[in-house]
């Protein structure tokens, strides 16, 4: 199949956002279901170690159509960095979506997202009757799913993992000879900071508002990953509750970003497999 | 493409070979006054850095230098997957982003900078591309420690996680002596590429330098660290007009929030005024 990756551009509140669209060697006008990519917090359309680029190239492959854009204020999209807000990411998303329906025959879009890339996903998928299918991959907990029993729970959740694996001599040993800020390396499994009350009042209305979705979501995390492990089950909870279509799937020990070759390989495996399942891709 | 008042945008793909790469141009709306050509970190450094280096190039472009931003093969969203290049493909990417910066405004000089490897990578290249300037920002100069400082890092992360570590550093090197290409938390790291990252030292460099060179240590001392002094000595000794500087702020290319590195830029940037206005 002869693919083609295009450098792209859009505009979204009078900026430029700018991204790679990748298009399988599919016949002129033949309809498309597209993948568009949504990176987490302070990330960029590459995704983590190139996660995005890599997954964009294998779908493409399997016949989907791909976009990964930087949003407002992040990689190359025009923008300041401290005005970016989820609900930004969210309208960004929507003019994504806008661009690829008028550039080409899409049929079906489908939403990736990873960590809070993934709430960007369920906000828009809440209120665009175009999308159809999500990806979550790590998805961060939002609204009232995020209870200040979860909140707890994972606060001691992860303070125990963490104490349980420093308290050996052989990692303290380890990391006091080695000249690396553990605070830094932690802060990089963490994650970004909490919503305000604003913010999550705002996500749980967005949240009842997809209770509405009748597409099919798939929910990948990793067994290592404290924080989306408890949201994850908040999730399946959510959706069983809804009868919404859901897969969630655990990775065992990947961690938040699955930085592995195997983790990654896993997550766009399965990824893979369940769009292919879908139907309506073509190849 | 962005158009307005102070610059442009441009989205460009820069055959390769088989292969391409892609870059993005900054351009001012008036003539250039001189042309930077920037080069990359490695690894997870690369997504760390994005947005600082792009507001990098931002910055030197309203103050009138059209910058060439790439993606080495098998990094970003250039072609190929990350094992399949080495070092020597990667110099080979510098001065192909060369040759096409220098096609924009052939009467113009390059300056060509870099940021922690690509600092390296950008002292092997300079020459080629004729660089009369070069900005070595947080420079790696040896890559063995620096391989070993990342496969350390990757063991700790792989600690915090899981508890224990499954490999380590001996099995990494039987593992790539084999012909086994290792895993650098998602990057695919083959034994050509060890070997020859493994083989980099600007300790090492040429006996000539570029005419000027600004050294830029990120650090919360407030000094120069001993191996930037003594690059720097080095640099003086082979006839180069060294401006070494310390910029305090945090190692953004480690971090995953985002930072403000509007020191480590304005540092960047008046150096450059400063190096145009004595041209």
């Amino acid at each position: 199949m002869n693919m083609i990756e295009t450098p792209v551009s859009f505009e979204s509140s009078g900026r430029i956002l700018r991204g790679i669209l990748h298009l399988p060697g599919t016949p002129a006008g033949a309809p498309l279901t597209c993948v568009v990519f949504l990176n987490g917090w302070p990330g960029s359309r590459i995704g983590p170690h190139r996660m995005f680029v890599t997954a964009a190239r294998q779908l493409t492959a399997d016949g989907f159509c791909c976009l990964r854009f930087d949003f407002g204020g992040r990689g190359e999209s025009d923008g300041l960095a401290a005005e970016a807000t989820i609900r930004s990411m969210v309208a960004d998303t929507r003019c994504a979506i806008n661009s690829l329906v008028a550039q080409a025959n899409i049929s079906r879009v489908v939403l990736l997202g990873i960590c809070s890339g993934a709430k960007v996903a369920i906000a828009e998928a809440a209120d665009d009757a175009r999308v159809q299918a999500l990806v979550l991959w790590s998805p961060e907990a939002m609204g009232h799913l995020r209870s200040p029993a979860t909140k707890a729970a994972r606060s001691a959740s992860m303070a125990m993992e963490y104490i349980h694996k420093l308290s050996k001599p052989g990692t303290w040993k380890k990391i006091l000879t080695f000249d690396v800020n553990t605070r830094m390396v932690q802060k990089a499994l963490v994650g970004p900071a909490e919503p305000t009350e604003e913010e999550t009042r705002e996500e749980s209305q967005t949240l009842q508002r997809f209770g509405s979705f009748r597409g099919s979501v798939i929910l990948l995390y990793g067994g290592s990953d404290g924080q989306t492990r408890l949201a994850a089950a908040n999730y399946r909870e959510f959706f069983e509750t809804r009868r919404l279509k859901c897969e969630v799937h655990e990775i065992p020990h990947a961690n938040h970003n699955f930085y592995s070759l195997a983790w990654e390989k896993t997550v766009i495996d399965a990824t893979r497999k369940w769009l292919l399942n879908l139907g309506n891709c073509a190849t | 493409m962005k158009s307005g008042p102070a610059y442009r945008e441009e989205q460009v793909i820069i055959p390769q070979g088989a292969d391409w790469l892609y870059a993005m141009l900054h351009a001012p709306a008036s003539p250039a006054k001189n042309l930077v050509l920037i080069c990359n970190p490695l690894f997870e450094e690369r997504k760390s850095a994005h947005r600082v280096l792009v507001d990098m190039a931002r910055s030197l472009c309203l103050q009138g230098s059209a910058v060439l931003r790439f993606d080495y093969r098998g990094c970003g969203d250039s072609s190929g997957s990350f094992e399949s290049f080495s070092v020597r493909d990667w110099i080979d990417d510098i001065r192909a982003a060369g040759v096409f910066l220098k096609s924009r405004a052939p009467d113009r000089h390059i300056v060509l900078a870099g940021l922690r490897l690509g600092c390296a990578l950008a002292m092997q290249a300079w020459r080629d591309i004729g660089a009369e300037r070069l900005v070595l920002l947080e420079p790696i100069l040896s890559g063995a420690e620096y391989l070993d400082q990342e496969f350390r890092k990757s063991l700790i992360k792989e600690m915090m996680t899981s508890g224990s570590g499954t490999r380590t550093g001996e099995s990494v090197h039987d593992d790539l002596l084999q012909g086994k290409t290792v895993d650098f938390d998602g990057f695919p790291v083959s034994p050509v590429l060890y070997r020859d990252m493994a083989a980099l030292d600007v300790s090492r460099h040429e006996a000539a330098s570029p005419r000027k060179v600004l050294v830029v240590n990120v650090t919360s001392l407030d000094h120069l660290s001993p191996k930037l002094l003594k690059l720097c000595s080095s640099l003086k000794s082979h006839g180069s007009d060294v401006q070494a500087s310390v910029v305090s702020e945090p190692p953004f290319w480690n971090l995953v929030d985002i930072v403000d590195s509007s020191n480590l830029i304005k540092t960047t940037t008046d150096w450059m005024q400063v190096t145009d206005e004595h041209d």
